[in-house]
């Protein structure tokens, strides 16, 4: 399970993160909190008059697990709108690391970057 | 045969595998695991003595009633208490709510001050931060040094109006030990309570709490070998006589008349702090780790201990990745550290895929990581049943973290 769970691809979403730094002029930021670790991700996003997200910049400190996956959600949502960001979850989140499965306790870092933007959404909906 | 080989065959989850490796479990500080005659005490209480207490004047019932009262007798000569001194809780939590329910509440007021530290678990933290917001008290925190140590200095120059003192008796991230006569001396110069919170010392070392001359004491019987949902609070005679510790929750057993417009609460403190029907099977089944324990001798496990501490302090600093925290001497059960380059949940990840179960995370102490400013900790902690060979296992172990990581 290990070696597959830190396959090349991950240990290289999580060393060279898509998307990772700040934005100049963001339409919303966030931040997001794993309580049972302690890690922190914040989020920046820019949309287009059809809410649409044009860009997004992210910085944290986490396990590779929550690095990575920020990494690629952070890639997945470009060009999406917020409806349709709501409706990603676990699923989406496994398929791009390209995980099978995941054990119950790596649910959190791998949601932490996806949930955050999620309940980010809720709050400016 | 050794002393701990004999131990680790009377704990069946020990002879498991995870990932097609034996278990090398070094999260003892989370929970101990429970041996036979746990297990076989709370499954036998079901067989054979199962009623409900002080209920009934039917037989199974003073069966059960009898078994109570000697599963607390059990407890309360372990911790050198007394038997009314003994609230049955589910765990340490509650028992330091019990405090604020039945203490505070009555005895703490606005301006008063209550003393913890950064070491404290959360269950010794939020607990305070709420009661100053209930009532109006100031929450005061000494702040601890590089080495993971209280500065008592501090301790002593913050006295003024200070009610409650609550501290961790052992840290369950740094191994830290209180000095626990240091902190009741200061108390008793100005009249506050101590609280110590035992939940990391009652599985390590002999605890006796008259002798420790704190007033109150919390305790978790599933660190201790017994089963999840025990633990207790010990109360010091002299505020149950004095009625200064106050019943927190109510209703039946707890007491004496019930009339329309009010109630009388029973005299006898061990009944007076029983409301409901208490978890016997569990009381039984701490009594029953209580006793294995003391067929062992707290000495001996204390010994036992400090050897597998202090050989995996040794080994782990010959580790170049490997930053040790905490104090060097007077430690005990857990040894955290941080892994240079690597995140802790990882680093437990890769362990795990080799059988070997470790913490990772804040482990209830954010405030403590916060202060020294770790993300997130690699803890491992030990028990009677540990052995060299798994701290060997565990170092050996830590290739594989340098392999799949490159660090």
């Amino acid at each position: 399970m290990t070696e597959d769970l830190y396959q090349e691809v991950l240990l290289e979403a999580a060393e060279n993160p898509q998307n990772y730094g700040t934005l100049t002029d963001p339409d919303f930021e966030f931040q997001g909190y794993n309580a049972s670790c302690g890690d922190k991700i914040t989020v920046q996003l820019k949309l287009d008059s059809e809410e649409k997200v044009t860009e997004i910049a992210w910085q944290g400190d986490g396990c590779i697990i929550s690095q990575a996956a920020m990494s690629v959600v952070s890639e997945a949502v470009k060009g999406k709108t917020l409806s349709q960001i709501q409706k990603l979850g676990l699923a989406d989140v496994l398929g791009l690391l390209h995980f099978d499965t995941i054990s119950p306790g790596r649910i959190k870092c791998s949601m932490l970057g996806l949930g955050s933007i999620c309940k980010a959404i809720e709050e400016v909906a | 045969m050794s002393f701990q080989q004999n131990s680790r065959d009377d704990f069946p989850v020990l002879g498991t595998s995870v990932h097609g490796k034996p278990l090398v479990y070094l999260d003892n500080a989370a929970t101990t695991q429970k041996p036979n005659v746990v297990i076989d005490a709370i499954a036998n209480y079901y067989k054979q003595s199962n009623a409900n207490v002080h209920r009934g004047v039917h037989s199974l019932s003073d069966k059960s009633t009898l078994a109570l009262e000697e599963a607390r007798n059990t407890i309360t000569h372990f911790l050198g208490a007394k038997n009314q001194e003994l609230i049955l809780t589910r765990n340490t939590t509650e028992a330091i709510n019990g405090v604020l329910y039945g203490w505070a509440l009555h005895n703490l007021t606005k301006g008063d001050v209550v003393v913890t530290s950064q070491l404290e678990h959360h269950s010794n933290f939020v607990v305070w931060q709420q009661v100053c917001k209930m009532t109006g008290a100031e929450l005061k925190v000494v702040p601890v040094n590089a080495n993971g140590e209280l500065d008592y200095e501090w301790l002593e120059s913050h006295t003024q109006k200070v009610k409650l003192m609550a501290f961790t008796y052992v840290s369950n991230a740094l191994g830290t030990v209180l000095d626990v006569q240091r902190v009741v001396s200061v108390a008793r110069n100005v009249g506050a309570r101590v609280l110590l919170d035992g939940a990391q010392a009652v599985a390590h070392m002999l605890v006796d709490f008259t002798k420790l001359g704190v007033d109150f004491f919390a305790f978790s019987g599933h660190k201790l070998y017994g089963p999840m949902g025990s633990g207790g609070l010990l109360v010091r005679q002299e505020l149950l006589d004095k009625n200064e510790m106050h019943p927190w929750l109510f209703g039946g057993g707890m007491i004496a008349e019930v009339h329309a417009d009010h109630t009388l609460f029973h005299d006898d403190p061990v009944e007076r702090f029983t409301a409901g029907t208490p978890d016997v099977a569990s009381a039984v089944g701490l009594a029953a780790a209580c006793e294995y324990l003391t067929n062992i001798g707290m000495e001996t496990v204390a010994q036992h201990e400090a050897t597998l501490v202090a050989y995996a302090l040794e080994k782990l600093a010959q580790i170049p990745s490997v930053e040790i925290l905490g104090p060097l001497t007077n430690r005990v059960g857990s040894v955290s550290f941080l892994y240079a380059g690597v995140h802790a949940h990882d680093v437990a990840q890769v362990l795990d895929s080799q059988g070997i179960a470790v913490r990772s995370g804040h482990h209830c102490t954010m405030p403590l990581h916060l202060a020294h400013d770790w993300i997130a900790t690699t803890r491992v902690s030990f028990a009677i049943y540990n052995t060299k060979a798994d701290v060997d296992t565990l170092i050996t172990g830590f290739e594989k973290v340098s392999q799949v990581f490159g660090k």
